[in-house]
């Protein structure tokens, strides 16, 4: 049985490269919903693709890069890419700050324009970023700072403060 | 099994990643088409969240969850346990299970094998205890709530006294039920299948997201014996209930006129077994009403009824396994206001361990009651808070007291007052934590004060690795018998309490360490080592011809030593596994063989406890809507010594692996059917009963 044990441990140890999150899957079906019914962008940012920026390592960026390949947002296709830092951070209508990046918040809000910030740690709402990803009772919710909507430009449905866990 | 395969497999499990149940495995596309507000009722209890929600626990501690439950296809709360590092579950007959965390059973060998029951463990629904304080342990079969009713089971390996109470000795069980969801919500499943097994629950809820919700649940399960056999000590074989209503043996009287006598080994069957052939027949209601006006006031009342009728090993009396009973009723109150936190509970009821026999048949009520506060300043937490416990067990409603019937006469009472304080330090960028949990039991029997306490710190290397480390002190509550007994076992012999005896108290220190090597793979490594002290034993007294067997305390002690591994991945999105297993050792000093001879003791290892106990779980969504999980769970070798004859017989078990299988697919949207397969292959799990064979079964799950 043992040696049968081992087996399936090496298998699954190799296996395990495969990396999939289930979180990251539920986080990236958040943000479609967000950018495909709550959220309005300025008309000059509805022509072009819909850039939806990661900055740090995450596994949210492989989500979003499944994501692109079978949706979009109105006529726009759906890019996701990948900021290294917040230095490199270019044009997006979406930027997703990693946990490991969260230093670099004031820098990365200073550097977009038009963009919805998100997080996944409480200190993000705290420092500006519109929506703030937390788990209560195993189950997806999410914080919501309208005035940090508001201020970058965009439109927001007030059905998304009545969902939200926080929104004040 | 061989060391070096042993060895082979712990490095095995220690490479590898544990699964996790699929939560919400549906299909991305799916999703996408789904509102926010259904996203917010989809589990989402992935690797990375259970590291996320146990990664910083400061306890080796494991949590279930319902759908890892309901994937395994566990049929009952028992079986459900085997999903679980470091417990030890045993299926003593179809549907009933022996179920230990870690070990320290079966000491000193006794008369009675109430000496195998898990006493160590503290076992909890909603924060409400549930142990019998007769002689200790918990009556799995007697609860009100089935699988269905299960939100997660939270499991803590190691003493948890300080910060649980007493009994809280090898660990936690805590069962947190399940509540409606922003939708009012019929929950449930019915299953049935060969050995007569009928299963149905079902729930009701109204909606959460009112300040006002409420639910009600009912279960119901029936069952058939494995076999029809019953073993009968006195002939040392088997035979079918139609047999025992007319066998007899003989036996040599121990006080003059010391004549052979023949007498029939029950007096009446049906008395004994008022339910044939049946292994298990329980029913369950429960019900609660939650009010939570704001983020700060959360009050739940929970109320429900049980009855069963279980065919067990609770003591190893004339035939076994013999039939135990249980009827009662419980009220739960927990209230958070603000930063106080009130629990109050209520159980009563009516409890037989051996149907037929009015010495073990009683009523009893329990009262809890705990006031936790808790102040904040800056990185200090405190936590002061107060409890109150009370069981009062009568059997006065079945034996006068004039009657040499009746474990103990009249009334008997367990009261115990508890002061408690909890203090958590955070350092160093909260990196660094502390804590210390302190708690002050006082008992009315014995009159003594009993100090428990657990120091842990864990320590964040980095976000994704977590060493912990803990030192804690624990201890066993008193129990009725040992306390209050005052039966006659055999004229002029009599078993009686002690009130000045010491309570079981364990030592342990533990470490562990967690990594998250990616978000989909996680290990969690915990080294414990314990030793234990003031194990009970009977022992011969009163003068002339030492005519009382009294409860006593033996100098025995005994210290484990032990690891326990446990991984988990997610292979794909669709394809999840995990594997665990616990390598211990168990030493005994200066342990009574034979209680019969009280002043011979010896040393060696225990050997009930297995060395190696674990398993695994795969579950794969391998096509749209279908779901499989495989599921296998392994114990070595085990003995248990046990009088016979005024002999002690180590009874031998084999390894035993037991693999369980469910496939399902949903009709229509959650809702399922399902195919069952328990135990394809499985061995005898518990001495003198017989191999758990084949279940197969066919059902739906219930999802609107």
């Amino acid at each position: 049985m043992l040696t049968r044990v081992l087996l399936i441990s090496v298998f699954t140890f190799l296996s395990a490269l495969n990396l999939f999150a289930q979180k990251e899957k539920m986080q990236s079906v958040y943000v479609f919903n967000f950018i495909s019914k709550y959220v309005e962008w300025p008309a000059s940012e509805k022509s072009g693709d819909f850039i939806i920026g990661v900055l740090g390592n995450s596994l949210i960026l492989d989500e979003f890069r499944e994501l692109a390949k079978t949706r979009a947002v109105g006529n726009q296709k759906i890019v996701a890419t990948k900021f290294n830092s917040a230095s490199d951070i270019s044009k997006c209508h979406v930027l997703f700050i990693a946990k490991s990046k969260l230093d670099e918040i004031g820098t990365a809000i200073g550097k977009v324009g038009n963009t919805l910030i998100i997080t996944d740690d409480e200190q993000g709402i705290k420092e500006g970023v519109a929506i703030n990803f937390l788990v209560v009772d195993n189950k997806q919710r999410f914080e919501y700072k309208p005035v940090s909507a508001k201020s970058r430009g965009l439109i927001v449905s007030p059905e998304l403060a009545k969902i939200a866990l926080n929104s004040n | 099994m061989k060391k070096s395969n042993l060895y082979l497999g712990i490095i095995a499990l220690i490479l590898l990643t544990v699964g996790v149940p699929v939560h919400g495995q549906k299909a991305t596309d799916d999703l996408y088409t789904m509102s926010l507000s259904d996203l917010m009722n989809i589990e989402i209890v992935s690797a990375s969240k259970k590291a996320e929600s146990n990664f910083d626990s400061p306890l080796s501690t494991t949590v279930l969850t319902r759908q890892e439950i309901i994937n395994s296809g566990a049929t009952t709360i028992g079986e459900a346990l085997r999903l679980v590092p470091g417990l030890i579950v045993r299926e003593e007959t179809n549907g009933n299970y022996d179920i230990h965390q870690r070990g320290f059973d079966n000491i000193n060998p006794d008369v009675y094998l109430n000496n195998t029951e898990n006493t160590f463990s503290l076992v909890m629904i909603d924060s409400r205890v549930v142990y019998s304080y007769f002689q200790g342990g918990t009556l799995w079969e007697s609860m009100s709530i089935d699988i269905n009713d299960i939100e997660r089971i939270e499991i803590i390996r190691g003493p948890a006294s300080a910060l649980y109470g007493p009994n809280a000795v090898n660990g936690v069980i805590h069962i947190i039920t399940r509540r409606g969801e922003e939708k009012a919500a019929v929950k449930g499943h019915f299953e049935a299948g060969n050995f007569s097994v009928m299963n149905g629950q079902l729930s009701v809820f109204t909606s959460s997201a009112s300040k006002l919700s409420a639910g009600i649940s009912g279960n119901y399960q029936v069952r058939d014996n494995y076999s029809d056999l019953y073993y009968v000590g006195r002939k040392a074989d088997y035979y079918t209930l139609a047999e025992l209503d007319t066998l007899t043996y003989t036996v040599r009287l121990p006080y003059p006129p010391f004549t052979n006598v023949k007498s029939k080994v029950l007096d009446d069957v049906d008395k004994y077994y008022p339910g044939g052939n049946k292994s298990l027949e329980r029913y369950g209601v429960n019900a609660y009403l939650n009010y939570k006006p704001n983020e700060k006031v959360d009050v739940d009342l929970s109320a429900g009824t049980q009855n069963s009728e279980g065919q067990m090993m609770t003591m190893q009396y004339v035939t076994f396994p013999s039939t135990r009973f249980s009827n009662t009723k419980y009220a739960n109150l927990t209230a958070k206001t603000y930063g106080l936190t009130t629990h109050i509970s209520y159980t009563n009821g009516e409890q037989n361990m051996v149907v037929g026999n009015p010495s073990f048949h009683y009523d009893f009520r329990h009262l809890e009651g705990t006031m936790e506060y808790d102040f904040t300043f800056k990185s200090l937490t405190l936590r002061p808070g107060v409890s109150y416990q009370s069981a009062i067990y009568d059997v006065s409603n079945y034996v006068s007291s004039s009657s040499t019937d009746g474990y103990f006469k009249g009334e008997a009472t367990l009261n115990t007052l508890s002061g408690t304080l909890r203090g958590e330090y955070k350092v160093f960028s909260d990196k660094l934590r502390l804590i210390a949990a302190l708690r002050l039991d006082k008992y009315n029997v014995p009159d003594k004060n009993y100090f428990s306490y657990q120091l842990i710190s864990t320590f964040a290397i980095s976000e994704n690795h977590m060493l912990r480390a803990g030192y804690s002190k624990a201890n066993r509550s008193p129990f009725i018998i040992s306390n209050y007994a005052d039966y006659t076992y055999f004229p002029p012999y009599k078993i009686i309490g002690n009130q000045d005896l010491n309570l079981v108290t364990q030592n342990t220190v533990e470490a562990g360490i967690r990594n998250k090597w990616a978000e989909n793979f996680q290990t969690d490594v915990e080294v414990f080592y314990a030793d234990m002290k003031d194990f009970e034993t009977t022992s011969f007294t009163g003068i002339p011809m030492a005519s009382n067997i009294q409860y006593v305390n033996s100098g025995t002690t005994a210290n484990q030593l032990g690891v326990t591994v446990n991984a988990m991945t997610y292979l794909t999105r669709d394809l999840s596994l995990k594997v665990y297993g616990t390598y211990q050792k168990t030493d005994m000093v200066d342990y009574i063989p034979n209680f019969l001879t009280p002043s011979v003791t010896d040393s060696g290892p225990n050997k009930w406890t297995p060395s190696f106990y674990g398993g695994m779980a795969v579950n794969w969504v391998f096509i749209k809507k279908a779901n499989i999980n495989i599921n296998a769970y392994y114990m070595s070798k085990q003995e248990l010594n046990t009088l016979v004859l005024n002999v002690i017989t180590a009874q031998k078990m084999d390894p035993t692996m037991v693999v369980n299988t469910r496939l399902s697919y949903k009709i229509y949207k959650n809702n399922e059917a399902f195919v069952n397969i328990r135990n394809i292959n499985g061995g005898a799990q518990f001495p003198y009963m017989k191999p758990a064979e084949l279940l197969i079964m066919g059902g739906i799950r219930i999802d609107i």
